[in-house]
Order: structure tokens, then C-alpha cells, then sequence
């Protein structure tokens, strides 16, 4: 029987195009410039890390920083992550061949996403906490104990696809994760607001040492899991393999939306439902009670939802101030909050037939549907203001009211992203002298942010000029709100 | 004889420039259950798509319920469109998709625990229906389509995923709703289902329509009978040129509208 490097042989030999030397010195080419375009910022950012950071934004930091490395880790459960292309799941793992070997080259891949994202994260938290002295050993120590830290929990990941008492583990990690990211959110205020600084003032024989324990923990962890992949059941390889499919096929479609369905999709599925009444509405308010009925059934998802509110003002601390950035995070929160409500819509846009079975009027339907994604960007808007008035990085005043007024632009512009049609790949390129832009995905982009930022200008204006009243502000944006969903529910129903 | 509730007259139809529908006719009154059948490719989905308005004619007239069909929740009150499987609502069990549907039709043709016990789906209510096999899921559809009132049902291959006994079960459903006055249009590749329901059999062929035989007549020949495409009525049309070997049409013109 041939052995996997003899078939990889093989199916390499079919290929209509051998990767030539061109394609090789290309490759390496643009590797190179990648290189020399990002030494400089990361030489200046390495420069702004050698001082002593300031105290107040640590906390924050350190929050993030633990809320990527938990994100980091729920995306590799949810993906697999041990998948290989569907061609490969359907020939060769269902098949005698070495299973290992089968899935080495996915292992190497995760292996080199690891030390890249640990990369990131080790010097992320080593800009948070600050390097006063020997610059190059913590950062050393900082990068060891970030890859350590991606590759072992990448290593849980891949062992807890095999075995349940593992995947029980993971979800410990996940949850530990984020509570101390809670933890150093709150520490900049509390009674432990001392000891983050003093873990950044620790000697560095101590970082180092932290770093070496982390290392063997990791490299048993990674140990262990190769030797798993043997065992790797092929249902969860198949399903991991499908989902990963369905991501590439969504990439290469360039149709993100329908990544979203194929989570929901598998949610569902594995869920032990029970019917309840439905309530005796009129029509359009029937309909639009699936979305209310469905995010009722979802509590830990409208749990993470509110907890998202805590975003803006942890970046706003870790900045120092009101940025564009917490700007951008309180918009783009406010809009994922709104759409959280609009999947009746999503799917009625998608596929028609039960709107049309239920045959209710497209206007008065949309205007039902627009019910909840208000009340949750209001809710979620008017949270996350009142955290930065608490965390002082806006001045005092009724700054609550603005999730209130913004609330129903905010619902049209979820509504609009919700019904956008598939990208349409037929659109013009513009050439730019920075490279070539597609307006198709482009165009698909901004649909439904376009509304959002529009409708939510006079807020925007308002975060910038924070003036010390804000009743023209809070009245322009009432305004602007009533005025951008009426005039989208006149339209939208029209163009159906 | 009653007013048809559906004309249809020397309809065309090209799809990227292929004729896919020629000079096709067909008429339906209430109380009438009409069935469709061609292999595949010959036709029939998109003749059910000219009829709920989902694709323009290049050619010739279509009338449903008083007025060319049209995309709109007016239409959709009146018409019903079982075909490709819907996208369910994510977070909904079986029953609150047919309660969902008696909320919005109110008062209903079913109650939803009678629409579930005629569909066979009451072991399955609380479940999801991403959960339910293949036939389970048409079962669900077409509860949902026969749970609401309606004047029209058109239907796109009903048979599809259903089990033998269920088909002969769906053939008296369809019964009841034709008796009680509603019109079906299926277009189906099951002649037994065809003649369960003892609907009126369109053949189409490469396009073309020609009514087949009724479901309790028997054509010692067993080729169904040619007729005038533009009324769909067995024995009342001229007789068109008809292939000799297959028994189906010809065009005249092939290349004329291609």
C-alpha cells in the first residue's frame, strides 16, 4: 500500500500547474517586501514599549490582551481545528492510510499560526505592561511566553477534538480567561489596582523563569497532541472539514453571510428545543416575534452581547482618552447589537418562500422587524456611554440618552446590512495607485454601515466636541434617527 | 362550467437564450387539480414560476385569479408556492413554525395540532426542523402551505423525499382542498400521484405542453393525447403535429424562437 508522501506525490503530479520557480522567487519576493514595509512601525513600536507604562491604562491593556488570546482560542474550538480540504476529508481520511500523516501538513499550519498569533499577543502585553530595562531579554521572555501560550492552547484545542474530558478543559481555560480579563478590567479601580504595576516592575530573571515553565508546559501540551492525532475521531475531522469548507467556499465567493448560517445552522441542530404558544398578535407583529422568540433562546449570546458594552470604555482607558478608535468600537458595537436582531429578516431576504407562504406586507412586516434591533442598540448604545462616564473618559451628562435617540438609524442600518444582496462580483476594479480595489465586495461592505454612520453623525460629532451641553446634539441625532428608518422603510418596501 | 382562474396562452419563456418554454397553454378552474409531468429539464418548474410571478413570459398571456401574477403579499394571500425547501427560522421548533403561520392566517383552513397529526409530525413538533430527515422537512412545508388558507396551491415536485404511503396520503389531501374548492397545479414526476389525486395530466416536452390522460382514464396506447397547447383541455383543441415514435409534439419551426 502507498504511503501518504507517495500520494501527495501523486496528486501534486496532476496539478495543471506545477509551482515553478517564478512562483517560488514571487512568493519569496513579496514575503520580503512584507518584511522591509512592516520593520519600520514595528521598530517604533518596539521603541514606545521601552519605558515605564502608565499605571492607569494597565488594567484595560491586559484586558484586551486576554480577550484576544480567549477569542483566539474559541475560534480554534468552533473551526476544529484540525481540518483538512474537503477533497482530502472525502479520499483520504476515509481511507487505510496513516491518519497522522494525513493531517501533518494542517498540524504544521496551526503549528505556524500559533507562534505567529503568540507573536502578537507576547508583544502586545509587553507594550501594555511596559519594559523599563533590559529591553531585549523581556522581550524575549514576552514572545516566548505569548508563543507558549498560543501553541498550548492551540495544542488543548486539537486534544480536545478527540476527547470530551479535554474539551471540558478548554471550556475551563476559555471561561478562567476571560474572567481575569474582567478581573484586570476592574483592577484599575480596586483595591488590587497595585498589583499589575508590580508584576511589570518584577525582575526579569523572573519573567524568564515564567517563560521557561510556560515553554515545557506548552511543548508537553503540543507533544501530546501530535501523538492525538492519530486517534482524531473522523466524524469530528468530517464535520471540522465541512465547516472549514464552507469558510473557504465563503472566502473564495466572497460571501461572509453565509458564515454566519452555517454557525446558526449547527447551533440549532444540536439544540433540545421545546415549542411554546405563539402570542396572539396582528401579522406583521407575529411575524417579526421568531427574532424576539430566538434571542430569548440564546441568553448566553445576549449575556456576551451586554458584556460587549465594557469594550469601548476599555479601549478608551488603554488609549487614554476618547480616540477614533473608541468611536469606531461604540458604532460597530451598536450596529452588531441591532443586527443580533434581524436574522428574519436575513433569512427572508435570502430565501423568500416562507415570506412568501405567510404573504404579510413587506412594510409593516419591516417595520415590526425594526422593533428589536432598536431596543438592543438602544440598550447596548446607552450601556457602553454610561461606562465611559463612569470610567471618566466623558464628561458628565445624560450622554444615555443618545442609545435612545440613535436607536431606530441604528435598526435601519441593521435591517439594511441584514437584506443586502450577495456581492456582486460583476462591478467595476479601480485601479488606485496603491493597488487594485474591488468596488463588488466593497460596495457589500459598507451596505448597512453606510446608514449606521450616517444616522449616527450628530453622536459622532458629539463624542469629538465632547461640548458641555448636549441637548442640540442629542436633539439633531433624535432627528436624524426618525428620519434615516422612516425614509429606509419607505424605500426598502418599495424596492421589494 | 366555471370561470378558469388561470389562463395561460402561447407562453414563452428563454432562459440565457435558451427557449426553455414554447407556445405553452393551460387553463384551471377551482376545484381543479391540474398535473404537469416531463423529464427533466422539459419545463414544468419554470411554467410554476410564470405562474407565481417569479419569472416574466418573453411571450404570450398569463392570467392568475383575475390578473397577470405578481410578486406581492395581495398575491401571496391567495396563492401558495411549495418548491425548493424553504430556509426554516432559526430558533423555531416544528409547531411554532405552524403556529407562526395560524398567527398570520387567521381564522386558518387547520388547526395546528391537526395540520400535525395529518402531516405525521406530532413526535417531531418540538423539534427543529434542521433536525428532521429529508421527507419530514417536504411534510413540514407542505403543512405549513395547507394549514393557511389559499385559493391556489402550486406545487413543484411534492413527491419529493415522501414515502410510498405518504404519497397516496398527500393524493387525498389534495383531494379535500380541490373538493372544497381550491385549485392545485403540481408539476411532479410521479404518474401514480398524478392519478391518486385524479388530476388532469399536462405533458411537457422540450418546452411544450400536451394534456396526458386524466387520473382515472387509461389510453390503450399508452402515448398521452395531443391537444391545443393554449386551452389544456383533453379532446376540445385542434390537434397538432405529433411526433410518431414518442407520441409528443413537434415544433414545427425548432429554430424560430431559439
Amino acid at each position: 500500500m502507498s504511503g501518504v508522501p507517495e500520494v501527495r506525490a501523486f496528486i501534486r503530479s496532476r496539478r495543471p500547474t506545477p509551482a515553478s520557480w517564478l512562483d517560488r522567487y514571487t512568493a519569496l519576493f513579496g514575503l520580503a517586501i512584507g518584511a522591509a514595509v512592516l520593520a519600520q512601525p514595528a521598530s517604533s513600536m518596539l521603541a514606545t514599549i521601552a519605558r515605564q507604562a502608565d499605571p492607569s491604562r494597565m488594567g484595560a491593556g491586559v484586558a484586551l490582551v486576554a480577550l484576544v488570546y480567549a477569542g483566539l482560542l474559541a475560534v480554534a474550538r468552533t473551526v476544529g481545528p484540525v481540518a483538512v480540504p474537503a477533497s482530502d476529508a472525502a479520499w483520504l481520511v476515509l481511507s487505510p492510510l496513516d491518519r497522522r500523516g494525513v493531517l501533518g501538513r494542517t498540524a504544521r499550519l496551526l503549528l505556524v499560526i500559533s507562534v505567529l498569533a503568540g507573536t502578537v499577543l507576547g508583544v502586545g502585553l509587553l507594550a501594555v505592561l511596559g519594559a523599563p530595562d533590559q529591553l531585549a531579554v523581556r522581550l524575549v521572555a514576552a514572545v516566548v511566553l505569548g508563543v507558549s501560550a498560543a501553541a498550548g492552547g492551540m495544542a488543548l484545542a486539537v486534544l480536545s477534538q478527540s476527547s470530551q474530558t479535554w474539551d471540558s478543559w478548554l471550556h475551563v481555560a476559555l471561561v478562567a480567561i476571560t474572567v481575569l480579563a474582567g478581573v484586570a478590567a476592574l483592577s484599575a479601580s480596586g483595591p488590587g489596582r497595585r498589583i499589575l504595576p508590580s508584576v511589570a516592575s518584577a525582575p526579569v530573571t523572573l519573567g524568564a523563569a515564567l517563560a521557561g515553565v510556560a515553554a515545557v508546559a506548552s511543548a508537553l501540551l503540543v507533544r501530546r497532541a501530535w501523538s492525538s492525532l492519530a486517534r482524531i475521531p473522523a466524524r469530528s475531522l468530517l464535520a471540522a472539514s465541512t465547516r472549514a469548507g464552507h469558510v473557504a467556499g465563503a472566502a473564495v465567493g466572497m460571501d461572509p453571510g453565509a458564515l454566519t448560517w452555517i454557525a446558526e445552522d449547527n447551533h440549532w441542530r444540536g439544540r433540545a428545543l421545546r415549542s411554546r404558544p405563539w402570542p396572539p398578535l396582528p401579522a406583521p407583529l407575529a411575524l417579526a416575534w421568531q427574532d424576539w422568540r430566538r434571542l430569548g433562546r440564546r441568553p448566553g449570546r445576549l449575556a456576551a452581547l451586554l458584556g460587549a458594552a465594557a469594550l469601548p470604555s476599555l479601549a478608551a482607558q488603554a488609549a487614554g482618552g476618547v480616540t477614533a478608535i473608541t468611536v469606531g468600537a461604540l458604532l460597530a458595537g451598536a450596529l452588531a447589537a441591532a443586527v443580533a436582531g434581524t436574522s428574519g429578516a436575513r433569512r427572508d431576504g435570502d430565501n423568500p418562500s416562507l415570506a412568501r407562504l405567510l404573504g404579510v406586507d413587506a412594510r409593516a412586516a419591516l417595520a415590526a422587524r425594526a422593533l428589536l434591533p432598536a431596543l438592543l442598540s438602544a440598550v447596548w448604545l446607552s450601556l457602553a456611554l454610561t461606562g465611559l462616564v463612569l470610567a471618566g473618559t466623558l464628561a458628565e451628562g445624560p450622554w444615555w440618552l443618545f442609545g435612545l435617540s440613535a436607536a431606530p438609524a441604528l435598526a435601519a442600518a441593521g435591517l439594511r446590512m441584514a437584506r443586502r444582496n450577495p456581492v456582486d462580483h460583476a462591478m467595476p476594479i479601480i485601479e488606485t495607485p496603491v493597488g487594485t480595489v474591488p468596488t463588488g465586495p466593497m460596495v457589500w461592505g459598507l451596505t448597512g454601515v453606510d446608514l449606521a454612520a450616517l444616522g449616527c453623525l450628530p453622536l459622532a460629532l458629539a463624542l469629538a466636541a465632547q461640548p458641555s451641553a448636549l441637548g442640540g446634539f442629542l436633539a439633531a441625532q433624535a432627528l436624524a434617527g426618525v428620519v434615516v428608518l422612516s425614509s429606509y422603510l419607505l424605500r426598502a418596501a418599495k424596492g421589494r | 362550467m366555471p370561470t378558469p382562474i388561470i389562463t395561460v396562452r402561447d407562453v414563452g419563456v428563454d432562459l440565457g437564450g435558451n427557449p426553455v418554454l414554447r407556445d405553452v397553454g393551460l387553463t384551471a378552474v377551482p376545484g381543479e387539480i391540474v398535473a404537469v409531468i416531463g423529464a427533466n429539464g422539459a419545463g414544468k418548474s419554470t411554467l410554476l414560476r410564470c405562474l407565481a410571478g417569479l419569472q416574466s413570459p418573453a411571450s404570450g398571456e398569463l392570467d392568475v385569479l383575475g390578473g397577470p401574477p405578481r410578486d406581492d403579499s395581495a398575491f401571496w394571500r391567495d396563492v401558495v408556492l411549495v418548491g425548493d425547501e424553504p430556509a426554516w427560522y432559526p430558533g423555531l421548533t416544528v409547531r411554532e413554525h405552524l403556529e407562526l403561520m395560524r398567527a398570520v392566517h387567521t381564522p386558518p383552513r387547520l388547526e395546528v395540532d391537526a395540520a400535525l397529526g395529518l402531516f405525521d409530525l406530532e413526535r417531531r413538533a418540538d423539534a427543529s426542523p434542521l433536525t428532521l430527515s429529508t421527507g419530514q422537512r417536504q411534510r413540514l412545508s407542505l403543512a405549513n402551505a395547507l394549514l393557511r388558507p389559499s385559493r391556489l396551491l402550486l406545487l413543484d415536485e411534492p413527491e419529493r423525499g415522501l414515502d410510498s404511503t405518504f404519497r397516496q396520503h398527500l393524493a387525498t389531501i389534495l383531494r379535500e382542498y380541490a373538493t372544497a374548492g381550491g385549485t392545485v397545479i403540481m408539476a411532479t414526476h410521479d404518474l401514480r400521484l398524478a392519478e391518486a389525486t385524479l388530476a388532469r395530466q399536462i405533458v411537457l416536452t422540450d418546452g411544450h405542453a400536451a394534456d396526458g390522460r386524466s387520473g382515472n382514464e387509461h389510453m390503450a396506447d399508452g402515448h398521452p393525447r395531443s391537444g391545443h397547447p393554449g386551452d389544456g383541455h383533453p379532446g376540445n383543441g385542434r390537434p397538432r403535429d405529433e411526433h410518431p415514435e414518442n407520441g409528443h409534439p413537434r415544433d414545427e419551426h425548432p429554430g424560430d424562437r431559439a
